[in-house]
């Protein structure tokens, strides 16, 4: 009862202090802006892949007649479609490449990311819902309580509060629960707009995959500004002053969220180095030529193969087999190197992941990092869902160049390279559609930040709840 | 005056026995050598790189120079003889050399958008736009965190340092109870404000061009090549400081308390070097959108393939003259010259896509230099990239200088090629060779420091007015 009371009381006073609406108009019109804008540049990028890859199986469809291996050098593309949620957190997708070229012999790394056109700007940020609520949220949240309890202090509330038979933690809780309120007031309607948007874009006919995903995000961001102000209150109970209050908060803000971010991925990124481009692709054409292990050069490789086939036809010479051995040949390299780009790039990715887990390691000690961690990953927008879209195009990729391989090995003989394929035939190949993997998949991802945000709140209520023994309320 | 000379003095040992001003230049002391040893650490990894590629080019070109010279009477030595006096197999796949973009000496201070861009190329006669256009391998995380290096000290870590001096300067001492006791001596409150916000801009400055000293030795820069470089460097820092030097006059002349001074300070500080560029940012990419779907056509090998030979040469000739030789056949071998009149046909399909996309990438940052005035972190960083040769920009020169050094790779063998005559040893000798300039040297600082000063100056004079009444 007497914590309502005090929820109430902090909630009117916040509502009427001009400050503190001027700064929270400000933050939620960046708010308002933040979601627009990203949903606007979300639809024109979203559409122009769509179209683009509408474009492109066209152009696949529309090709002229050739002999199938020379098809699958002309090759197709893949755009990463954008998921729905990613107009809220942009994450990763304006610095992962937007589309991949599939074509027979070679894994292509996505190309061409948005970073890459991108002014001196792109070094500041995006302002994305997430940004003003993984940032601006949490600093104005330190301006709405860092005197809490200081002032009242100076002003000698407290002991009047106490005199009405308030403690210490009906005191604390009633007012974090007060602030809770003033900053749900401040992001529910911005948050609201999103939903809306949201929805209103599938005509109401999101899937429930979306719609939990969104529900998730708006429960970890709960959370997350829940942490804020239980620690920002806490810090105001403990302080000595106002000043000291505000300073230790801040400090507290540009360590979690403007130094540590930064030095995290710059110190993984130093700690495990990845080989430069040149180097990749030198790595990858020894393997292919010596063979993976070193020991098995190309050329054995295609004698045993001729063996192979040989044997297996009952003939004893190439031009005798009743089918075309260069389709077979073609298809069986086309196995070896997918062998080796899966090692490299493979190599590669568990490098980037050893990087980045710096950040979620840290993640434990400071929630920005694990919330920025968990937000992408719903979100659609994280390293790992990009990786699934290369993984899902890259099996698209195999599975086309097999069968025209496959193709050629049947419909024409050895050595002839002229005999072309009807155009109906490529109608017959399937078309690449890309699905967004659902959100337990992304939790699983993303177990480990999940983990320490949790373990990150429980430590805070217990420090709370022991620190609050010793606090002096007068 | 020594009253004057009293207070400041007063005010320095008061800074200096608080423990706050020991511990925030420790943090960013710490912040700045970690910024070196993280400058240091990206460059001279590239640096290994560009010599693995030159010497990979150097391998190459010396091995093709001896087979040029092989005794041809020995059976054994024909084919490799063959392939390095051969016009189009020096020219494309075997005797392709790389176009490297330098890290310049300042490099590790100021990053930029090396991280995001090539900087080594290998280029031979093959169609300049299917090999412009690589990527380098990234970590896309890290990318979007962006780099923690000597201008993200300055710009953003510095004026926090300035703003946790200053904030309460005069308001400490209405909190002291000293204000009355300041204001009944001779000196004007003008002087007090000036002097004391002076006094912390020599202070954080002195620790600015300690720091960028110490950058000398731990980066290895010659100052007698470079020293001019780097004075033009430390002038943006200092006018950048001076300007939030400016930013905290003009609050402390409101005369408000501590806390709400450190608010609103913040709050500058939030407003110009966070929230501004990146609202700019979503509002750029919204109102100048670049579709790069379109792109794809630079990298699938699609066009004229279809084309019989002589459909693609004729025009090639007809652009060509010089290149014309009827006489010359190409019996028994595979006929390459409609490969290079096929190059060429692509090259001017894309040329213009290319050119689209360079001018609307360069129109953005015109939007962006528009806004320079009031976006002083942006200017700023802009102005250290500059210097450093570490922008778009500088990236985009390089791409230039790289088509050039692609016209003149082509220029030396194409003529051989139609000819159909065979490289001497003594050509290789003559190989045009890929030399990289820097546009760092010729940067112009001026209009952006201008920029820099005169918000300065609008906002001491804010400051200055205030304080009088």
């Amino acid at each position: 009862m007497i914590r309502q009371l005090i929820a109430r009381n902090e909630f009117t006073q916040t509502r009427r202090d001009r400050r503190f609406v001027v700064a929270a108009g400000v933050v939620l019109l960046l708010l308002v802006v933040a979601t627009w804008t990203g949903f606007r540049n979300y639809r024109s990028l979203a559409d122009k892949r769509e179209q683009a890859n509408q474009s492109a199986r066209a152009a696949w469809l529309g090709q002229t007649e050739k002999n199938p291996h020379s098809a699958a050098h002309y090759g197709t593309f893949a755009f990463r479609p954008k998921s729905d949620l990613s107009f809220l957190d942009f994450g990763l997708d304006t610095y992962t490449g937007a589309s991949v070229y599939l074509e027979g012999h070679r894994q292509n790394d996505a190309k061409f990311s948005a970073a890459e056109d991108a002014t001196v700007l792109i070094r500041f940020g995006e302002m994305t819902v997430a940004f003003v609520l993984q940032l601006l949220i949490p600093l104005l949240t330190i301006f709405l309580c860092f005197s809490t309890f200081t002032r009242e202090r100076v002003e000698n509330t407290l002991k009047l509060l106490v005199s009405q038979g308030a403690s210490t933690p009906d005191l604390y809780w009633g007012k974090v629960w007060g602030y809770s309120q003033v900053v749900g007031l401040m992001v529910g309607p911005a948050l609201l707009l999103a939903g809306g948007l949201l929805f209103a874009q599938t005509g109401f006919d999101a899937t429930a995959d979306t719609g939990l995903r969104l529900v998730l995000f708006v429960l970890l961001y709960a959370l997350y500004f829940f942490l804020f102000v239980a620690g920002s209150v806490f810090v105001s109970a403990r302080s000595s002053s106002s000043r000291n209050s505000l300073l230790t908060l801040l400090g507290v803000w540009i360590v979690a969220c403007i130094i540590l971010p930064k030095a995290t991925a710059n110190l993984g990124e130093s700690l495990f180095s990845v080989p430069s481009s040149y180097a990749f692709r030198k790595q990858i054409n020894e393997d292919q030529e010596k063979g993976i292990d070193g020991h098995n050069p190309s050329s054995a490789r295609a004698k045993e193969l001729e063996k192979k086939i040989l044997a297996q036809y009952g003939v004893d010479s190439v031009s005798k087999l009743p089918v075309n051995f260069d389709g077979i040949v073609m298809q069986e390299g086309e196995k070896y190197t997918s062998m080796v780009y899966q090692k490299h790039f493979g190599a590669l990715q568990d490098q980037f992941e050893r990087q980045n887990s710096l950040a979620d390691i840290v993640g434990f000690l400071n929630p920005y990092l694990a919330v920025r961690d968990l937000s992408m990953g719903l979100s659609g927008s994280d390293y790992a869902h990009f990786l699934d879209f290369k993984a899902k195009a890259e099996q698209y990729r195999f599975g086309l160049v097999e069968r025209l391989n496959n193709h050629m090995k049947t419909f024409s003989k050895t050595g002839d390279w002229e005999k072309t394929v009807s155009r109906d035939f490529w109608a017959q190949t399937p078309d690449f559609q890309y699905q967004l993997p659902p959100v337990g998949w992304a939790l699983r991802r993303h177990a480990l930040s999940g983990l320490a945000l949790m373990l990150f709140g429980s430590m805070l209520v217990w420090g709370v709840r022991r620190g609050l023994k010793t606090v002096s309320i007068a | 005056m020594t009253v004057f000379w009293l207070i400041l003095k007063n005010d320095w040992l008061r800074l200096r026995r608080g423990r706050a001003l020991a511990a925030l230049l420790g943090i960013v002391l710490l912040s700045g050598l970690y910024a070196f040893l993280y400058g240091q650490t990206f460059v001279s990894r590239q640096q290994a790189t560009i010599a693995e590629v030159k010497q990979d080019e150097r391998t190459r070109l010396d091995s093709l120079a001896a087979w040029a010279r092989l005794d041809t009477s020995i059976a054994g030595n024909k084919p490799k003889w063959a392939t390095a006096t051969n016009a189009y197999e020096v020219n494309v796949p075997e005797g392709y050399r790389f176009a490297v973009h330098e890290p310049s000496a300042l490099a590790p201070l100021s990053l930029g958008m090396r991280d995001l861009f090539p900087y080594y190329q290998d280029v031979g006669g093959r169609a300049i736009y299917r090999q412009l256009f690589q990527q380098e391998i990234a970590n896309p995380q890290k990318l979007s965190v962006g780099h923690f290096d000597w201008a993200f000290v300055v710009i953003f870590l510095l004026p926090l340092l300035l703003i946790t001096l200053s904030y309460n300067l005069l308001s400490t001492e209405t909190e002291l109870g000293t204000y009355s006791l300041l204001r009944s001596q001779p000196v004007t409150l003008r002087q007090i404000v000036l002097a004391k916000v002076a006094l912390r801009l020599l202070l954080v400055m002195a620790f600015l061009v300690g720091l960028t000293l110490l950058a000398v030795p731990v980066l290895g820069i010659n100052l007698a090549q470079d020293g001019g470089l780097l004075v033009k460097f430390l002038l943006v820092s200092v006018a950048y400081l001076l300007f939030w030097g400016g930013v905290i006059f003009a609050v402390v002349s409101f005369q408000k308390p501590s806390a709400f001074n450190a608010l609103v300070l913040l709050g500058c500080w939030l407003v110009l070097v966070v929230a501004l560029p990146t609202l700019l940012q979503q509002v750029l990419t919204m109102s100048q959108p670049i579709d790069r779907t379109t792109f794809e056509n630079l990298v699938r090998d699609q066009y004229s393939q279809e084309q019989p030979d002589s459909v693609v040469l004729k025009p090639y000739y007809a652009r060509h003259p010089d290149y014309y030789f009827p006489n010359v056949s190409a019996k028994g071998v595979f006929d390459i010259r409609p490969y290079y009149a096929r190059n060429e046909q692509l090259d001017r399909t894309l040329a213009p896509l290319v050119e689209q996309y360079e001018t609307a990438v360069a129109a953005r940052e015109a939007t962006v230099s528009g806004w320079h005035w009031l976006l002083p972190a942006i200017n700023a960083l802009e102005l250290f990239n500059g210097l450093a040769g570490t922008s778009a920009t500088a990236h985009r020169d390089y791409i230039r200088q790289i088509r050039d050094f692609h016209t003149r790779w082509n220029a030396f063998f194409l003529p051989k090629v139609f000819k159909n005559e065979r490289l001497t040893p003594a050509d290789y000798d003559q190989f045009p060779a890929w030399q990289f300039q820097s546009t760092a040297p010729g940067f112009a600082i001026g209009s952006g420091l201008l920029k820099l000063l005169l918000g300065t100056l609008l906002l001491f004079g804010l400051g200055w007015w205030r304080l009088n009444r």
